[in-house]
């Protein structure tokens, strides 16, 4: 299925941009308003994550992929940036927003979260 | 003139003076008057950074005055902050509330206006009918129109209000009641709980009302909607607003 690839400056400035275009892919990917509403929160606190909080210079990599059950929205950050402990605030609240959250560091120690929504909307 | 130690130092016994006063004292309004005449330079200062936004200026003075006197009567001495400092994000907080309620009808053209409330009708019927959030394609289709208007309208709303302006406290919100202490004890799960409970705590009674249903009772946000009687947009703006304020606080520490 179809794979949408974003790469923005490792900012804050961009994370509108993905926030917005997500929500399009979601619309499009069948997800309802309140996921989609759920998504836009959930990027960015994973946005956020990624970015790291010193804001290392780079790129942020994000990939927004159909996929059977629903969407999966991919976040690579720049190197040098700490995963989130899975008992911290942020990735409870992240939990709680998607169906599925996954956490890995790159051996060069840039983070990547997997989000994943599944639709629900079958009548 | 005052230097500023000299003018800090008045703040300070005028304020220590206020606060020691029966609230219905004739001198308790002297004081406070005369804070608000010392301090009003700053209410001029601030609204004249709103000032190219298209509302008048003597409007955003008379709303940052409101913000100055809700100051003088919260400021609590022994915080230690400067009053002026601890003023200044009220009084922001008071203009900001001015346009978030008169000028957002100016500020978004009127065809997005209605289409937004349109959308957020028919979200509302289809989720009664469907006993679900709908999904965009859903709310298109009930409406005669494309994916896109739909998406256009719900991010119109959601993008001035959480962008550009935020709220300041709604004094007007239901009360939290015990769902306060639930928050702590769900809380007590997180490692950065001591970190967050301040922070939670100085969110306003809506945005907690909301964290809470939404994180630790699981609601969903339609459901959140529907119980305090807000739009769904709304409660997005609400949350992605207090989850925002909370990243803030936690990465300052």
């Amino acid at each position: 299925m179809s794979t949408i690839h974003l790469i923005v400056p490792a900012d804050t400035h961009h994370v509108g941009l993905v926030r917005s275009t997500a929500a399009h892919v979601a619309a499009y990917a069948d997800l309802s308003i309140d996921q989609i509403a759920d998504l836009r929160l959930a990027i960015d606190e994973a946005y956020s994550i990624v970015l790291g909080q010193n804001q290392s210079p780079g790129e942020i990599k994000i990939s927004l992929a159909r996929i059977d059950v629903g969407l999966e929205v991919q976040l690579v950050g720049p190197a040098g940036v700490s995963a989130p402990d899975e008992n911290s605030w942020a990735w409870t609240i992240l939990c709680a927003l998607v169906n599925n959250v996954a956490v890995e560091t790159s051996t060069d120690g840039s983070v990547k979260i997997t989000l994943e929504t599944k639709v629900v909307t079958s009548a | 003139m005052l230097d500023r130690a000299e003018s800090r130092e008045l703040d300070r016994e005028m304020l220590e003076r206020f606060a020691a006063l029966e609230a219905d004292s004739d001198e308790r309004r002297v004081i406070r008057d005369a804070l608000v005449e010392k301090h009003l330079p700053l209410v001029y200062f601030l609204a004249r950074k709103f000032g190219n936004r298209g509302e008048p200026l003597d409007d955003l003075v008379q709303v940052g005055t409101i913000g100055l006197i809700k100051a003088i009567d919260r400021f609590e001495l022994g915080r230690g902050f400067e009053f002026s400092t601890y003023a200044s994000p009220t009084i922001i907080g008071e203009i900001k509330r001015h346009f978030r309620d008169k000028t957002w009808a100016i500020r978004v053209p009127r065809r997005l206006q209605e289409l937004g409330a349109k959308v957020e009708k028919a979200r509302s019927e289809l989720n009664n009918e469907l006993n679900r959030s709908p999904t965009p394609n859903e709310i298109a289709l009930k409406l005669g129109i494309t994916i896109e208007d739909v998406m256009e309208a719900m991010e119109s709303q959601s993008a001035y209000f959480t962008v550009s302006l935020d709220g300041s406290s709604d004094e007007d919100s239901p009360a939290l009641g015990d769902s306060l202490g639930s928050i702590d004890e769900s809380l007590l799960q997180i490692e950065d709980h001591e970190s967050l409970k301040p922070l939670i705590a100085l969110l306003d009674e809506r945005a907690k009302r909301v964290l809470f249903l939404r994180f630790f009772e699981n609601k969903s946000q339609s459901e959140i909607a529907q119980e305090l009687d807000l739009s769904q947009m709304h409660v997005s703006r609400i949350l992605a607003k207090t989850l925002e304020s909370l990243r803030m606080g936690l990465v300052q520490d």
